[in-house]
């Protein structure tokens, strides 16, 4: 799965350093049509990020008691959508790269998350200086996620803190500090601020469940040095922010918790190669060769329920949103 | 095949790129097509007045394979043939392309300085039983009328190989 997601974060870049590659010459006649290859291919990992990334910021609409707490682990999976597990490959859109088969005008080709069946990868033609070579587009390793998680979804996990402040507020704050493994870093914060709107509705205060608004922001920002010895100004970035908004219930029954809730989300996804690359056919150098931006925003309803055992807390909400996301917490609570 | 540096790159980069992203039981395969004329070119002396020749050479398609670890098919799609620096105009006659006991073609052609692709007859062949780290041998065997009209020139030879690797 590490390798899926790293692999993913570099697309058209990560090898380079393994295969010893020119990438300034891959980047040379070809900066327009990888963009454009990139942002079909890795679509469904950036949105899926954006989108299952909102998931467990609560698993009751009930507040905190003033200083009250909780600690959680989140572990989400945005599912990809099957329409997701491809793209569609315009001819007119590329200019060295084509469809092998010139009957074909366009073709449907695997993103990251599709198939790695060579029936499903129709070959694409590369051409350069007169001459050209074949060979199948792009894997999707949609297999591999089902075979570790059981679903082809964009994994994410963070740990979260709920503290209550006063007028039945609570604060939530998602933080993991910069990490940095080999050549990688990544880092995720997040706030959120649930209010008991209850309260202040006359009548409704009386009834028997919990009902607040809730407003979130995500960002986790990711980064993978390409050649740390030799060239550590060339990095691949994937920054993610996303934010959700919410009106929430719940009603506790026994040691269990039902909540769901109703909003709006929306995500924006950067992910770029940076950093100065040399070419083998000129001497013009090519900074920052690949910038894609991923925006979107939806509709959002979840329904979870929540069970105290012991001193655990344990939550699993299904989101229905455009990627439908499946999310699971596992903290305790206090006041 | 032509010096096509940003494509063989592409094509590397591809590559590895999807074998640098599975787990390591993990085998992911690629289609990979191309045309191969960066087999030396066949001088072909002293045959000038003669009605049938034997040359040959070999072909290395070891560029397919690139960082992918071995080859689960190659078979020739097609074969372009052409004269350079003959003094008529063309060579009539029988030619028969083969590699051990696999005949590419064996049929009437007319070989001129313009390459002429010709299909093999039988669909495709697959190669991968004569296929030695990338290289197989490549025997022609033509019989013509008229007589070969030069004493010195070189005969060229292009494959269009279609691979899976993985």
């Amino acid at each position: 799965m590490k390798k899926l997601i790293i692999g993913a974060l570099l697309a058209f870049s990560t090898t380079i350093s393994y295969a010893q590659l020119d990438f300034g010459t891959i980047l040379e006649g070809n900066v327009a049509d990888a963009n454009r290859y990139a942002e079909g291919y890795l679509e469904p990992l950036a949105v899926g990020f954006g989108q299952g990334i909102n998931g467990g910021w609560y698993s009751t609409a009930k507040t905190h008691k003033f200083l009250g707490l909780d600690i959680k682990v989140i572990a989400s999976g945005a599912i990809v959508p099957s329409e997701k597990e491809s793209f569609t490959f315009n001819n007119s859109d590329y200019g060295s790269i084509k469809l092998d088969d010139s009957s074909l005008s366009q073709a449907q080709l695997p993103t990251i998350l599709g198939s790695k069946e060579l029936g499903d990868r129709p070959l694409l033609e590369f051409s350069s200086n007169g001459g050209s070579i074949s060979t199948s587009s792009l894997p999707g390793f949609n297999q591999i996620i089902k075979d570790n998680i059981g679903l082809n979804a964009v994994p994410s996990s963070m740990v979260q803190v709920g503290l209550g402040l006063f007028k039945n507020t609570d604060l939530k704050v998602r933080f993991i500090p910069k990490q940095t493994i080999d050549d990688n870093e990544f880092s995720v914060f997040g706030i959120g601020i649930m209010h008991d709107i209850k309260q202040w509705i006359p009548g409704v205060k009386l009834l028997p469940f919990h009902l607040s608004a809730f407003g979130g922001y995500t960002n986790i920002k990711s980064a993978v040095l390409l050649d740390a010895s030799n060239n550590p100004d060339q990095v691949v970035e994937l920054d993610t922010n996303s934010y959700v908004f919410q009106l929430v219930a719940s009603k506790k029954l026994a040691f269990l918790t039902v909540f769901g809730g109703v909003g709006t989300t929306s995500y924006k996804s950067d992910l770029s190669v940076l950093g100065v690359f040399n070419t083998s056919n000129t001497d013009t150098p090519i900074v920052d060769p690949i910038t894609l931006n991923y925006t979107g925003s939806n509709l959002r309803a979840n329904l979870g329920i929540d069970i105290k055992l012991l001193f655990l807390n344990i939550s699993a909400e299904y989101a229905v949103q455009e990627y439908d996301t499946l999310t699971a917490t596992v903290g305790f609570s206090i006041r | 095949m032509k010096k096509i540096n940003t494509l063989k790159s592409l094509l590397l980069l591809i590559t590895v790129l999807t074998f640098s992203m599975c787990e390591d039981s993990e085998k992911i395969q690629f289609v990979v097509k191309d045309s191969f004329d960066n087999i030396e070119p066949i001088e072909v002396k002293g045959l000038k007045g003669q009605t049938s020749y034997t040359l040959s050479t070999t072909a290395d398609i070891s560029e397919l394979l690139d960082n992918a670890s071995s080859f689960v098919k190659a078979e020739v799609e097609s074969i372009a043939i052409s004269l350079v620096d003959y003094s008529g105009n063309s060579i009539e006659g029988n030619i028969k392309i083969s590699s051990g006991s696999l005949t590419f073609l064996d049929q009437n052609v007319s070989i001129s300085e313009t390459p002429s692709a010709l299909t093999i007859p039988s669909g495709v062949i697959n190669i991968l039983s004569i296929l030695k780290t990338g290289v197989f041998p490549v025997t022609i065997e033509g019989v013509v009328n008229p007589a070969i009209a030069d004493n010195d020139f070189e005969l060229r030879l292009t494959f269009v190989v279609k691979a899976v690797v993985e």
